[in-house]
This record gives structure tokens, C-alpha cells and sequence, in this order.
């Protein structure tokens, strides 16, 4: 039996509210950059939260064929924009994934910004004057389809809604297809549009803070909203030594589970089985990570559920394994929120920094882990697992690991 | 990846014409249709007013009078079908096994209803005043958490959104979760419901049969124009071959093979080469090591819309050769309709009762013959016929393909 | 229009908190507690609270929803509000 390929990390593309494109992103993020700022994308009055993460300096233009464009909904531009960045980073060109042996995967939580836009012109004003195009770009499996149509790829193409996880799913399917389908490149991450349902719905669930992002604070109130895309390139190891290409980090493997428990409240049981799991798949034990890039939404239930499951995890190493939310400076991207983390994983590994978990004052004892308060701090990161956990249980971990041959 | 044989050992299913696996196999047997009047919302905007509608589902029956109140129809259908799956596979969940089945779901477009009805309440209450227990549905995984919820399956849960080929994408999904030993028994289910926002969207585009012609699903027939839009939901229960002998599970059938393709042509519109579609169904038959003589039988995606009957045709020549001709290839959305998400797994629970029953079913409303789809469609009426592997077939204009072989249980 | 008889609106309010939770009126008491005897969680409790600002055209601060455990809670604070 043939060896399975050993997949790597060597593109990554990163449109979002605190810069796009993988170098200005990760020097806003390693200075603890906000991109937190006042919501323009609709109409916030009479709601106690007139913040979130919007990426406001977004040229389609710039990564997509002009009259391409007025074809995509948003949540598609950002994604191809990524993607885009994300084969120019990897030092490839699009002809090179052109073909069946590349898959698209995405990840997603409220899917084609169009769908909203068409929404909201039939409840405003019927059904008369619905606009053909928004109609035909209104569903969410049009967001992996124009991917896949754009970079003419032909192989597997995979739309995963699992929200605040999905990024997470569609990176780990990845690893899955070059493992065991002779999938030589994988597009993988995931994308979100700010959308007014989703503004709505946290803060009726009281779920969001009024002004800012604070995990594991003792007096945090709950998450920001934002959006943006994570897109990576995955390779064959052989293939991206072939081609002498940049590795940032090697995929060892990932974990999911489910808790089976509530539509949206987090089990801490279910959460630490997923960290176990990841651990498992991947051959390692508790004692070899070195970075949980967490969920760290911010609101009370989730740093709380996450934090003991760290712990029961991590057991006598817990509260000494760096666990930083990136959540603090983005806001909670949605699907592509463990998408831009687990590229956030990959540069801390390759750099040795550790990005900040900002806006941190009051240590919280029920979430006695160390999140890398505020400031960067430099460690070799030698194995990353990113946590995303999604509502209705859909839980996820993610390993990574500095690439050695 | 550890080829483990996976087979199917429980079935479930809703369908316009019959709920249950028996009633659903019983009505394909004698060509009943389930495309009728549509009753669960008002018609009188569109040209169209029919649809593959599961007007006899009552949930309460299936689901118990409790705790349905804030889930949607595409969710209430979905757990139905969940529901027979598990009791026709006998597998019963424990915490002993919890941890190791999963289920994986197919949907795409329900969530649109569930996203107009919130945006509806914002606007007609204010959107200080939205219900908190309505948000949770506008997220397209809902369905397959709360089967997860409802059945206590904690392995993982995943949902698989590609439109017209996400039941088979969802199937190939699951097989590799359990060649991966990530599960043991995985549950494959898919949905759509049908609303009023999808029926509008659809007759905006003209997609629907009755806008440019005759108001009928007639695959493969010279009057097509269109496809019946339908809801339904259906269920299967994967397991590992060996796990399942352990138990003495009733087995169904085999996955030989399933392959998804993305074919980079445009937005909505088919490919005219089709190449997706025959990349798929190639390399379902090279993975599963069979001859394109030993499929005996094909259920087709076909669906009633003239470029996705006649180059599903032209593919099926493509690939089987001088031996097309001699191979039935049935259309049964003819009878329930194009579902989308739901399409595929109500595809292969017919090819299970096909092999089950030796059985051919019918391509329904079949009168006047295209000469660019003269496969032998099994017209009007089933017939016996040996059936000991199914090929199914899926795709849509938009780019994804999938394909997949199944075939009857050889216990070795 | 004359304002409603406040047993009126109680009658109103312990029919619909009655259907959220799925219980026949008869069974939902005035000071049968919400969580700790029927067994609720925390989104029936936001459904609950939801339905009562919605239908009174009310805002109940976040920090009073805790103390909403029984009907009679409820009826409390709307009194104060209406």
C-alpha cells in the first residue's frame, strides 16, 4: 500500500478588516491591531451594539475581473480575492490548479450576501420587481461553485455551512482528499459577508458586546460581529518540494465532534472531545502542543465551556500552553473566522510569535488559562491547535505543526 | 485509507408519493406521482401550481406533539426520515456508541425560508423584537444539529450544501469518515422543503416546467421544458460491512464507488460537452473495478429540463457504448419531482428498493420521443429486471457532478 | 381605547408563555419556577421574554431577565411597565 502524502500549508490569502494580504495582516495582527469600527453596512439604530469588524477598504476590482464582479455577491468576492492572494502567495499561478486533481472547499455561516439583499426586497416591497441576477447568485452553494468557476478548478467542490466551524471542516476535508484521493492542491477556508440576520440574531440572543471584544476577560459581554475570508493553499509534500516552494506548516491531522446537547449552548464536553480526537488523528499527546489559537468568541458561556475543556484537555499544562483569541482584534468572522485563524496558526509557527488576545484587563478565575494578554510575545510554536466550535455543536480542532522533512 | 466495505443497513424516507420505504417503493412500482396542486402556500402569482409536495406528512406522527414548535419543515422532515432510518436499521444508540456514528446532511436552499421568515419578523415587529429561538434556523446546519440533538449522535455532525449533487456529495463524505475509522455508522440524510421563496425564485428564472410549455415532469420526452420543483427527505445508515455483520444487520447494499466533480463552465448554465458529468461517472466505474457492462441499471438525473436530459443521455452513450441501449435508465423525478439537496438520496433509496425488489421503475409521462434521449427509459410502467448494480446520477447547470455505483450485498 | 384590565393581559401572557414551554395552562402556576420545576433552558427563557416585549411593545433590561422565574415574576415587572 502506497504511503499517504504528507499535506502542507504553503499559500495563504487573508482579506479583512485589518488588512488583506497575508504580510499586512499579520503585522496588524502581531501589533494587536482592532479592526473593531462603526458599523456602516446597514442601519444600527435602537441596538446597543454599533460596532463590529467590517472590511471597509475591499476593491473587488483589484483581485477580480472587472466585469466579473457585478456577478458576485460578497461573500464570493472575498473569497476569490483570498483565494487569489493565496496562489500568489504559494508561488503559484491559477493555471496550476486549473485541473481535477485541485478541490475547492469552503466554509460559511449565512452564505451569499445577494440572498439578504433579495430578502429584504420582498418583505419591503413584494415580489414584483426581484432582481433575475441577485436571484440566481442567492444561494449559498454559489459561493464553492464561484470559486471553483473562477480558478476553472475540476476536481472535488464542497460547500460546508457549519457557521463559526466551517473554515476548520473545509481545511480538515482538505487534508482528508490529498491523504487518500490523489488530490495534488487544495483551496480551502472559508467566507462570510457582514449580514444584518446575523447582527440581529446574536445581540437577541444577548450574545454580543456594545463596543468590543474581550475573551476570557472577567467582564467580557460577548462577541463582535465581523467578516472576511481565510483561503489557504494545501499541498502534496512532494509537490511543494519539487517546487521548491515556501512552507509555512505541515496539517497533521484534525479533530471533530459533536455535543448533541442544544441548538447553541456549548458543551465543554463536547469541546474537549474534539481537542482529543484532533490529538489522536494527528499522533500526538497533550504534552506536544505548544498554541491553542482558541474560539474565544467572548461571550460568557463560550470562554467559560472552552476554558475547562482546555483544562480538562491540557490537564497539569493548561494553564502554562499559550491560548490566544484572535476573535479580540477581528470580531467573530463567522465561516471564515477558524479559516483566518488557522492561517494565524500557520504564520505563528513559521515567525515564533504568538498574536495578542487584546482588549484583556480583568483575569477571569474561571478561565485561568494563559491567553497572551495584550501584547505579541515571541515562542517557538512547534505545534498549533485551532479550536472552532460551532452553534448546534458542530466542534472542530485543527492541528498544525512546524514543518520538519 | 482502509477500503473497509460500506454498506447501507436502514433506510428512511418522506416523498410526495409515499412516506416510509415501503409506501415510497410501493407508488414508484405503480408510477403513482407525487406532483400535484401545491396547497402549503397561495399559487396565485405564478403562471405554475404544481409541485412534489409531501402533502400527507404530518410530523407529530413521526415526531411526538413536543418541542417542533420552533423548527422548520425542512428540519421536522428531515428528523422523520431520520427516524425510520434508525428504527428499519434496528441500530440502537447508546453511549456506548454515540461517539462513534456521526451523520452527515444534505441541504442547500431551505434555509431561505427561514431567512425570509426572520427578516419578515424584523421588519413587520422591528428587529429589536425578533424572536431569539428563530435565529438558530438561518444557519444552513441547523437541520443536521438538531438530528444530532434529537438521536444523540456525537461522533460529528457535518452538512454538505452543493445544491443538486449534495446528497452524493454528503454519501461520499460519510463513506470516507468511515474508511477513515472516524465513525462506524454514519447517517446520510437529505432535505428540502418546499416554501414559497424557492417556488418564486425558480419561476423568476423560468426554471419551471408549465413557464415555456406543458406543466409536467416528462424526462427525456420531446415536451420538457422545465423542472417540478419538490421537497422530501430521505435517510440512509452507513456502516462498516464488518460492524454491521456483527449485529446481523439487515444489509441493503453496498458503495462500490462515489466521485464529485466540478466541471468551470458558467454561472447557471450547462456545459454542452458535459465533461463533469463524464468524468464522474467514469471514475465511479474504474474505483469500483467493474465494467460498464455490469451495470445493470441507471437512475438518472434527469429531471425534465431539455439540456440536462439530453446530455445526461449523450454522457450515458459516452461511457457505455454499443451497451447504452441495452441499459435501463430511469428517471424517477418523473414521478417526485426535482428536489435539489433531497435528489440524490431519494435516488438511492429507489436503487435500493430496485434491488431489493428486482424491480425497474418507470419513467412516468412519457409520450413523445426525443431522438436525442432514446435510451431505453423504462416508459410508463415498471417492469421486472435484474438489478444487481445501480448507477445514480447528479448534476445541475452550475458546475457540480457526482455520481455513484451501488450494488447488492455479496457476503464474502 | 381604554387600557386593558390587567388580568386581562396576565390571562394573555400565561397563555402564551403556557405554549412556549408546551404545558397546559392548568399546570403553569404563578409561582411554579420556570427552570428549577419545569425544566427549561436558557432559550425558552430569551423565547419567553421575547414574546412578552414584542407583544407589550416593551424592553426588558438583560440584568432583570434572571429574575423572571415564575409567572408571577412576570406579572410583576410588567405591571411596572404597562
Amino acid at each position: 500500500m502506497n504511503k499517504q502524502p504528507r499535506v502542507v500549508v504553503t499559500g495563504i490569502g487573508i482579506v479583512s478588516s485589518i488588512g488583506t494580504g497575508r504580510k499586512p495582516f499579520w503585522k496588524a495582527l502581531t501589533a494587536g491591531t482592532s479592526g473593531i469600527s462603526r458599523i456602516t453596512t446597514f442601519d444600527t439604530t435602537g441596538f446597543k451594539c454599533q460596532f463590529g469588524g467590517e472590511v471597509h477598504d475591499f476593491s473587488p476590482e483589484r483581485y477580480i475581473e472587472k466585469r466579473r464582479v457585478k456577478f458576485l455577491g460578497r461573500a464570493s468576492q472575498l473569497a476569490i480575492a483570498a483565494s487569489s492572494l493565496a496562489i500568489e502567495d504559494a508561488g503559484l499561478v491559477p493555471d496550476s490548479i486549473a485541473h481535477s486533481k485541485t478541490a475547492v472547499l469552503l466554509g460559511t455561516t449565512m452564505g451569499e450576501k445577494p440572498l439578504e439583499d433579495l430578502v429584504q426586497s420582498w418583505v419591503k416591497v413584494g415580489i414584483r420587481d426581484l432582481d433575475r441576477r441577485r436571484i440566481l447568485q442567492a444561494s449559498a452553494n454559489n459561493l464553492s461553485a464561484n470559486v471553483a468557476l473562477y480558478f476553472k478548478t475540476k476536481g472535488q467542490n464542497y460547500l460546508f455551512p457549519t457557521a463559526c466551524a466551517a473554515g476548520n471542516y473545509a481545511i480538515g476535508y482538505g487534508y482528508d482528499l490529498i491523504r487518500n484521493d490523489g488530490i495534488d492542491y487544495v483551496l480551502a477556508g472559508g467566507s462570510d459577508a457582514f449580514f444584518y440576520v446575523a447582527y440581529i440574531g446574536f445581540q437577541r440572543l444577548y450574545a454580543m458586546s456594545p463596543d468590543r471584544c474581550q475573551p476570557f476577560d472577567k467582564n467580557r459581554k460577548g462577541m463582535m460581529l465581523g467578516e472576511g475570508s481565510g483561503m489557504l493553499i494545501l499541498e502534496r509534500l512532494e509537490s511543494a518540494l519539487d517546487r521548491g516552494a515556501d512552507i509555512y506548516a505541515e496539517v497533521l491531522g484534525y479533530g471533530l465532534s459533536c455535543d448533541a446537547f442544544h441548538p447553541t449552548a456549548p458543551d465543554p464536553v463536547g469541546l474537549a472531545k474534539s481537542m482529543k480526537n484532533a490529538l489522536a488523528q494527528s499522533g500526538l499527546t497533550y504534552t506536544d502542543v505548544d498554541l491553542i489559537c482558541s474560539h474565544g468568541t467572548g461571550t460568557p458561556s463560550n470562554d467559560k465551556a472552552e476554558a475547562q475543556a482546555i483544562k480538562s484537555v491540557f490537564k497539569d499544562r493548561a494553564k502554562r500552553i499559550p491560548a490566544n483569541s484572535i476573535k479580540s482584534m477581528l470580531g467573530h468572522c463567522m465561516g471564515a473566522a477558524s479559516a483566518i485563524e488557522a492561517a494565524s496558526c500557520c504564520l505563528a509557527i513559521k515567525d515564533g510569535i504568538i498574536p495578542p488576545t487584546i482588549n484583556y484587563e480583568t483575569p477571569d478565575p474561571e478561565c485561568d488559562i494563559d491567553c497572551v494578554p495584550n501584547i505579541a510575545r515571541k515562542k517557538t510554536v512547534n505545534v498549533a491547535l485551532n479550536n472552532g466550535f460551532a452553534f448546534g455543536g458542530n466542534n472542530s480542532c485543527l492541528v498544525l505543526r512546524k514543518f520538519k522533512k | 485509507m482502509d477500503r473497509k466495505r460500506i454498506v447501507i443497513t436502514g433506510v428512511g424516507v418522506v416523498a410526495p408519493n409515499g412516506i416510509g420505504k415501503e409506501a415510497f417503493w410501493q407508488a414508484l412500482k405503480e408510477g403513482r406521482s407525487g406532483i400535484k396542486a401545491i396547497t402549503l402556500f397561495d399559487t396565485s402569482p405564478f403562471l405554475t401550481k404544481q409541485a412534489g409536495e409531501c402533502s400527507d406528512f404530518s410530523p407529530e406522527e413521526h415526531l411526538g406533539s413536543k418541542g417542533l414548535r420552533n423548527l422548520d419543515r425542512a428540519t421536522k422532515l428531515v428528523l422523520s426520515a431520520t427516524k425510520l432510518a434508525l428504527e428499519d436499521s434496528g441500530y440502537i444508540l447508546t453511549d456506548q456508541n454515540r461517539d462513534d456514528t456521526g451523520v452527515v446532511t444534505a441541504t442547500t436552499l431551505s434555509v431561505i425560508n427561514n431567512i425570509s421568515e426572520f427578516t419578515k419578523e424584523a421588519q413587520d415587529a422591528g428587529p429589536q423584537f425578533v424572536n431569539p429561538a428563530a435565529f438558530p434556523g438561518t444557519t444552513i446546519n441547523s437541520p443536521s444539529s438538531q438530528i444530532s440533538i434529537r438521536f444523540g449522535i456525537k461522533a460529528f455532525n457535518s452538512t454538505v450544501s452543493t445544491g443538486y449533487t449534495a446528497s452524493l456529495d454528503a454519501l461520499k463524505y460519510a463513506a470516507d469518515f468511515i474508511g477513515l475509522k472516524r465513525a462506524k455508522a454514519v447517517l446520510v440524510a437529505g432535505v428540502e422543503a418546499l416554501f414559497f421563496q424557492s417556488f418564486l425564485g425558480f419561476n423568476k428564472l423560468e426554471f419551471l416546467a408549465g413557464i415555456k410549455g406543458e406543466e409536467i415532469s416528462c424526462p427525456f420526452d420531446k415536451r420538457r421544458n422545465g423542472i417540478i420543483l419538490a421537497e422530501g427527505a430521505g435517510a440512509i445508515l452507513l456502516e462498516d460491512a464488518a460492524d454491521a455483520q456483527k449485529r446481523n444487520a439487515r444489509i441493503y447494499g453496498q458503495l462500490d464507488a462515489v466521485k464529485t466533480f466540478f466541471d468551470p463552465f458558467r454561472t447557471g448554465k450547462y456545459n454542452p460537452k458535459a465533461d463533469g458529468l463524464k468524468r464522474a461517472m467514469q471514475a465511479v466505474l474504474k474505483d469500483a473495478g467493474i465494467e460498464p457492462s455490469s451495470v445493470d441499471y441507471i437512475l438518472a438525473a434527469a429531471n425534465s429540463v431539455v439540456n440536462q436530459d439530453a446530455f445526461e443521455t449523450r454522457v450515458i452513450k459516452e461511457t457505455f457504448g454499443n451497451r447504452a441501449s441495452k441499459i435501463p435508465v430511469s428517471a424517477i423525478k418523473s414521478m417526485i419531482g426535482e428536489s435539489i439537496s433531497a435528489a440524490g438520496i431519494l435516488q438511492i433509496i429507489a436503487g435500493i428498493g430496485a434491488m431489493e425488489h428486482q424491480i425497474l421503475w418507470p419513467t412516468i409521462n412519457y409520450k413523445e420521443k426525443d431522438p436525442k434521449c432514446d435510451l431505453d427509459c423504462v416508459p410508463y410502467k415498471s417492469r421486472k429486471g435484474t438489478v444487481n448494480t445501480v448507477l445514480i446520477n447528479d448534476f445541475g447547470p452550475g458546475g457540480n457532478n457526482a455520481s455513484a455505483l451501488f450494488s447488492r450485498w455479496h457476503n464474502e | 381605547m381604554a387600557p386593558k384590565n390587567f388580568e386581562v393581559i396576565k390571562q394573555e401572557v400565561k397563555k402564551a408563555v403556557a405554549a412556549i414551554i408546551e404545558i397546559p395552562e392548568s399546570k403553569l402556576t404563578d409561582d411554579i419556577k420556570f427552570i428549577e420545576d419545569l425544566g427549561i433552558d436558557s432559550m425558552m427563557a430569551l423565547e419567553i421574554v421575547a414574546s412578552i416585549e414584542k407583544k407589550y411593545k416593551i424592553v426588558i433590561p438583560e440584568e432583570d431577565i434572571p429574575k423572571m422565574r415564575c409567572l408571577r415574576d412576570i406579572y410583576n415587572s410588567l405591571e411596572k411597565k404597562l
